[in-house]
């Protein structure tokens, strides 16, 4: 009887999951091998590899895929380092630790086109609050989003503002699972800080680590919010990311067969990585 | 009669009752409850757009009392930068949401080709009242707003708004007569004052007006557009290179090589990028709203941006100059045939009918409206810029606003740029390579300038246009 009824139950899902997820995405990789345009109809030609190919070979996707990788690299990784930090400080005990958590978390509840327009008046190279300081204290002004040195960065530390409180809720809640018992008998033992995060902290928080950095890498290949209302992928491709890429070519260049292709090389990144992180992870985790 | 019959009996004689209204409905539809709703897409916090739906009660009015039809105008809007994306998703979804669309002029080929639009020309030519309005507007309008093909006789569009780029400038600061003084002992110049003095103004001297008035940080010296954002940077730039004498492309053969990056065109792009030096600090991201923010709050003494944005500047709610600024041509060149020469970037937008809106008829109607001499002056009253000859060429118009004459007289002196099907690509590629350009990230002119050549003709010659 409950192997029968196993299906059943299971059937609203699995539609659910076909018609939203497996559908559009079996539509998106067939439409990646025509030469089709929404905006200008008629019979969509068969291309075969050709829209990946020219992709691949053009320039401009490179300079785009390293932008991309470059920000994914550099907010990700300052995401972990921060969020690392805010988790072992918020592991410990002090007083204003209630009050202190949800002012850190609130960035991460911010829409992320709210936090851009914010972001592009503070960073303002007039009458922007970090330039007024900066001219106060010492008499230097920086075009943080008008400068092509600057602009990717600065895009960058947005991101990071919004997601490290994320890093360091999984942190705290992975150290939350190390077994206490160890550390006191470690710290009876006398093993030095280091030797003791080594062989005890970091295997316990390790797999908690792992899928917060392969959700943010993931979440980070994907950005656009940001990068649209702060520089508009400007100055020149300073800032121009990959979904940036896509979102031209499907809705100003109408250039339907391209941005699916594009598509589809983003989405096969993007499980490349999860396939790598997933290596990372102990079997018996 | 059992109670449970009499049940069935009044069911039965409700549903017959309802079904005969029903069909009586069909067959007589009430005209007199029939009120058309015309659907315009415009541009989101752009005077001109928002003025025409503003404008909409008195269509309302004229069509129930000339048209014997009950009319409702309604908008939807979008920024200019989502403007394109909206309105080309509702072409490719075919859907009937709009009727009217105020499109950009250079998205006429798109859309065009797409077979979204009607095309005008028997519309036109069937209707006397059309054709005559036609005939009453300036050739650069007629080919700039409804023409595709570039040079064809066929008709997509008609002028929603006109605009061109206009220069405003702080007349205070120049009537003062110790500025004039100053200016006077510094380059053994006079000092432009008046429409005409600026009227022969070339870059040279304007250059070292915009020098001597730029007193950092309580004032700089000039504003213009640099930003990435939609066709920003590309219209400025593009009207130095036709005013240094350069041009963007070979029309008849679509070649961009040898044209948009000759040597003329780097020189004017470094000449533009020189005069950040005179603009605030964050300029290279100006687009319109920042450079007349710039100029109303009296940051900048002057300003090259649109006729049709002039309003805030005037508007003692928000301009801290507001009686302080006239509106004047912009700077010419003189070239090195000795002659002087000015050629700015046409601005404004046509609409467009929807191919598949339920009211063309209608929508055909409220057009004729608007081009009526008593609509346009009304648009004119309110702001807007109209485009009818025997309204804007009179001296009662060009006295109306601030920037109507500068408005007026440079249309003769302006130009418009590619109604290609691929002109969003075109476009972003200009943008891309000028604005790391004037960030640094480009070293030089002449480098930018090759860039945009080699890569419009691959996206020309991968469409079919390169000839």
């Amino acid at each position: 009887m409950q192997e029968r009824m196993k299906l059943p139950f299971l059937m609203p899902m699995l539609i659910f999951l076909f018609v939203w997820n497996i559908l559009p995405l079996l539509w998106v990789v067939g439409l990646s091998f025509y030469q089709f345009s929404v905006l200008q109809g008629g019979i969509p030609r068969f291309l075969g590899l050709w829209n990946y190919i020219s992709i691949l070979e053009d320039p401009y996707f490179w300079e785009r895929f390293r932008t991309t990788f470059s920000f994914v690299a550099l907010a990700v990784s300052l995401e972990l380092v921060i969020g690392f930090a805010l988790g072992f400080l918020f592991n410990q005990k002090f007083p204003g630790k209630r009050i202190m958590l949800p002012i850190i978390f609130a960035p991460m509840i911010i829409a992320p086109v709210a936090a851009g327009v914010f972001f592009r008046f503070i960073y303002d190279p007039h009458w922007g609050v970090i330039n007024y300081f900066l001219t106060k204290f010492f008499n230097i002004r920086l075009e943080f989003l008008e400068k092509a040195d600057l602009a990717l960065p600065a895009v960058a530390a947005v991101d990071i503002w919004m997601w490290s409180p994320f890093m360091m809720l999984m942190c705290l809640a992975g150290l939350q699972a190390v077994p206490q018992h160890l550390l006191e008998a470690a710290e009876i033992d006398r093993i030095p800080w280091f030797m003791r995060f080594r062989n005890i902290v970091l295997p316990h928080i390790r797999p908690v680590l792992v899928l917060a950095v392969l959700l943010r890498t993931i979440d980070a290949f994907k950005t656009f919010d940001i990068v649209f209302v702060m520089t508009g992928g400007g100055p020149g491709a300073a800032t121009e990311v990959l979904p940036m890429s896509i979102y031209r070519q499907a809705f100003l260049f109408f250039r339907t067969g391209q941005a699916s292709s594009l598509a589809v090389i983003v989405l096969f990144i993007a499980v490349a990585f999860t396939s790598i992180y997933l290596m990372m992870i102990p079997k018996e985790a | 009669m059992s109670k449970t019959k009499r049940n069935w009996l009044s069911a039965l004689t409700m549903a017959m009752v309802v079904a005969v209204l029903a069909s009586l409905m069909v067959a007589f539809p009430i005209a007199a409850e029939e009120e058309v709703t015309l659907r315009i897409l415009g541009i989101g916090g752009w005077t001109p757009s928002e003025l025409a739906v503003k404008m909409g009660p008195l269509f309302s009015k004229y069509a129930e009392e000339k048209l014997g039809y009950k009319a409702n105008v309604v908008a939807d809007f979008a920024p200019f930068t989502s403007l394109y994306e909206k309105a080309a998703s509702a072409f490719a979804a075919k859907s009937s949401q709009y009727d009217i669309i105020i499109s950009d002029s250079q998205w006429l080929g798109a859309f065009a080709t797409g077979g979204h639009i009607l095309k005008l020309n028997d519309i036109i030519e069937k209707d006397p009242a059309l054709s005559k309005i036609v005939k009453d507007i300036y050739p650069q309008h007629i080919a700039s707003y409804m023409t595709y093909p570039d040079g064809s006789d066929e008709w997509w569009g008609l002028p929603q708004e006109g605009d061109d780029l206009v220069l405003y400038v702080r007349k205070d600061l120049l009537n003062d007569p110790k500025e004039q003084a100053a200016f006077k002992a510094k380059y053994k110049i006079d000092l432009p004052r008046t429409y005409e003095d600026f009227a022969k103004l070339d870059w040279d001297t304007f250059h070292k007006v915009i020098e001597f008035f730029n007193r950092p940080p309580k004032m700089y010296g000039f504003a213009g557009e640099y930003a990435k954002e939609y066709d920003f940077i590309s219209d400025h730039v593009m009207s130095m290179f036709w005013t240094w004498g350069g041009d963007i492309i070979d029309t008849k053969t679509n070649r961009v090589r040898g044209i948009l990056n000759s040597k003329v065109n780097a020189e004017a792009l470094k000449y533009y990028k020189d005069l950040l030096k005179f603009q605030p600090p964050g300029a290279i991201s100006f687009g319109i709203d920042q450079v007349i923010n710039a100029m109303a709050q009296g940051q900048v003494f002057s300003a090259l941006t649109w006729a049709a944005v002039g309003r805030p500047i005037f508007d003692p709610a928000l301009s801290k100059v507001h009686d302080k600024v006239m509106v004047v041509m912009p700077p010419g060149k003189i070239l090195e045939n000795g002659k002087f020469n000015r050629i700015y970037c046409l601005g404004g937008q046509p609409w467009v009918i929807s191919k598949y809106s339920k009211h063309q008829k209608e929508a055909i109607d409220f057009l004729k409206w608007w081009y009526l001499p008593e609509t346009q002056w009304e648009f004119a009253r309110r702001g807007g810029n109209p485009v009818v000859r025997s309204v804007i060429d009179t001296e009662k118009f060009k006295e109306l606003n601030p920037w109507n004459r500068a408005y007026v007289d440079m249309i003769p002196q302006g130009r418009d740029f590619w109604h290609l099907p691929c002109y969003a690509e075109l476009l972003l590629i200009q943008q891309e390579e000028w604005t790391a350009y004037m960030s640094g990230a480009t070293k030089d002119a002449q480098t930018a300038n090759d860039n945009i050549a080699r890569r419009q003709e691959l996206v020309l010659r991968r469409d079919g246009f390169l000839k």
